[in-house]
């Protein structure tokens, strides 16, 4: 029974040395009354002389900084660079006014205030025309005419087109003359072309 | 009675100012309960029902606003209207606010707002609506003429409340989430804004560039003299 517990205990040590002391050790620990006949090359014994600290990390002490952030790492990270990647937001200097209506926008795009007007417009004639024409097919033309209109154009105008009437008056924005050419390719001197002028655009 | 009635006698009219304010200061100061400004020490209304919620958040940078200066002399410069605007506790980190906070510091209010427009950021609105909000206070209580003659002075944003949180990585690990609020502090004053608001970005004179050249000339030496 003694030996038994002996036994027992002398097993404990054995698997709390494997466990705990092999990390630390770097090998399997050995039993002592076990001489040692073969004795270590130099260049092994060498390599074990130099111990280094750092190897205290692999494994041991995860996810914690091991450097200090230098002065120009965290300088970088929070500026960046001037002509790389620059983190301060500096003015922008593309920013134009509407003649319009005076709202500011980015340079090449559309003024957001006089597109929100024209897609509310649109969205409006959208309506009325689905309300009108229905789950027709598309097969003609169609003709917006605004209140106090329809005089103004001649039933050769609305031959082969679906009139949509609206019972509101014209946009100003909105130009009755949209389907000129006026591009480089235009033919200004041709009979069918009329130049309109200003005041009668809308 | 006396005694505090020829304190009063010698004490400026700011201070006696500064002693009348409205409850600015921590409530607790008062439960020492000072019968001479009208305290009571004890509680008219239920206390458990309305427990006491001491203020939270700044509190001081408005107050700059309610300072009272001394009459100019007749020789003196105008000193130009300022108003300082607050928002506490927005729903964003104090070190993203910053680059916006930054981006706006000497520019005119409405060169400030238009800017801002066009910035990708959230702060951005925020920033924006606080700016729109003083200058319409500024025109309203601390009689500035023009609401566009005005350019920002201070432009900064601190820390507020700091949720933490709890989420889940690989392997059962844990890791904290920190959910960041700030607070975004303003000041506008009457006039236009500086030509350079930052010394170093301005451009430098003939003269200073002159004398730093003659400087960088003259802390030669030769190595290895004696």
């Amino acid at each position: 029974m003694a030996g038994h517990l002996l036994k027992c205990l002398t097993d404990a040590l054995g698997k709390f040395e494997y466990v705990y002391l092999t990390p630390l050790l770097r090998r399997p620990p050995t039993p002592q009354w076990i001489p040692l006949v073969v004795q270590a090359p130099e260049q092994l014994l060498e390599k074990d002389a130099s111990f280094d600290i750092k190897s205290i990390f692999d494994g041991f002490l995860w996810g914690v900084p091991t450097c200090r952030r230098s002065a120009e790492k965290r300088m970088m990270r929070k500026y960046g660079a001037p002509n790389w990647h620059n983190k301060l937001i500096l003015p922008r200097k593309d920013i134009k006014t509407c003649g319009t209506c005076g709202h500011n926008h980015e340079a090449g795009r559309l003024c957001p205030n006089c597109y929100s007007k024209v897609k509310a417009e649109t969205s409006v004639l959208q309506e009325k025309m689905v309300q009108e024409l229905g789950l027709d097919p598309i097969d003609k033309e169609i003709a917006i005419v605004y209140q106090g209109e329809k005089t103004q154009f001649d039933d050769e105008f609305f031959k082969g087109k679906r009139v949509v009437q609206m019972e509101k008056p014209r946009p100003k924005w909105f130009s009755k003359n949209l389907l000129q050419r006026c591009g480089p390719n235009s033919d200004v001197n041709n009979s069918e072309h009329t130049i309109i002028k200003p005041h009668d655009l809308g | 009675m006396e005694i505090l009635l020829r304190q009063f006698q010698t004490k400026s009219f700011l201070s006696i100012c500064k002693c009348l304010e409205p409850a600015y200061s921590h409530a607790t100061s008062w439960t020492s309960g000072n019968a001479m400004l009208g305290k009571t020490l004890f509680h008219t209304s239920n206390t458990v029902a309305m427990p006491y919620n001491p203020p939270k958040g700044p509190r001081k940078w408005p107050i700059y606003n309610k300072k009272i200066f001394a009459p100019q002399l007749p020789g003196e410069e105008r000193r130009p209207a300022y108003v300082c605007h607050m928002r506490t506790n927005i729903k964003y980190s104090p070190f993203k606010m910053w680059y916006v906070a930054s981006m706006i510091r000497g520019m005119s209010v409405d060169e400030a707002i238009k800017q801002l427009s066009f910035v990708n950021k959230q702060g951005a609105v925020h920033v924006k609506e606080v700016l729109l909000e003083a200058q319409k206070l500024a025109v309203e209580k601390h009689n500035v003429e023009f609401k566009s003659n005005l350019w920002v002075a201070e432009s900064f944003a601190t820390k507020g409340l700091v949720m933490k949180g709890i989420r889940r990585h690989a392997k059962g690990r844990v890791g904290l989430v920190h959910y960041f609020h700030c607070h975004y502090f303003v000041r506008l004053e009457e006039g236009s804004p500086p030509a350079h608001f930052f010394f170093e970005t301005a451009p430098k004179t003939t003269k200073t560039l002159l004398s730093e050249w003659v400087d960088e000339m003259r802390q030669r030496r030769i190595p290895g003299s004696l």
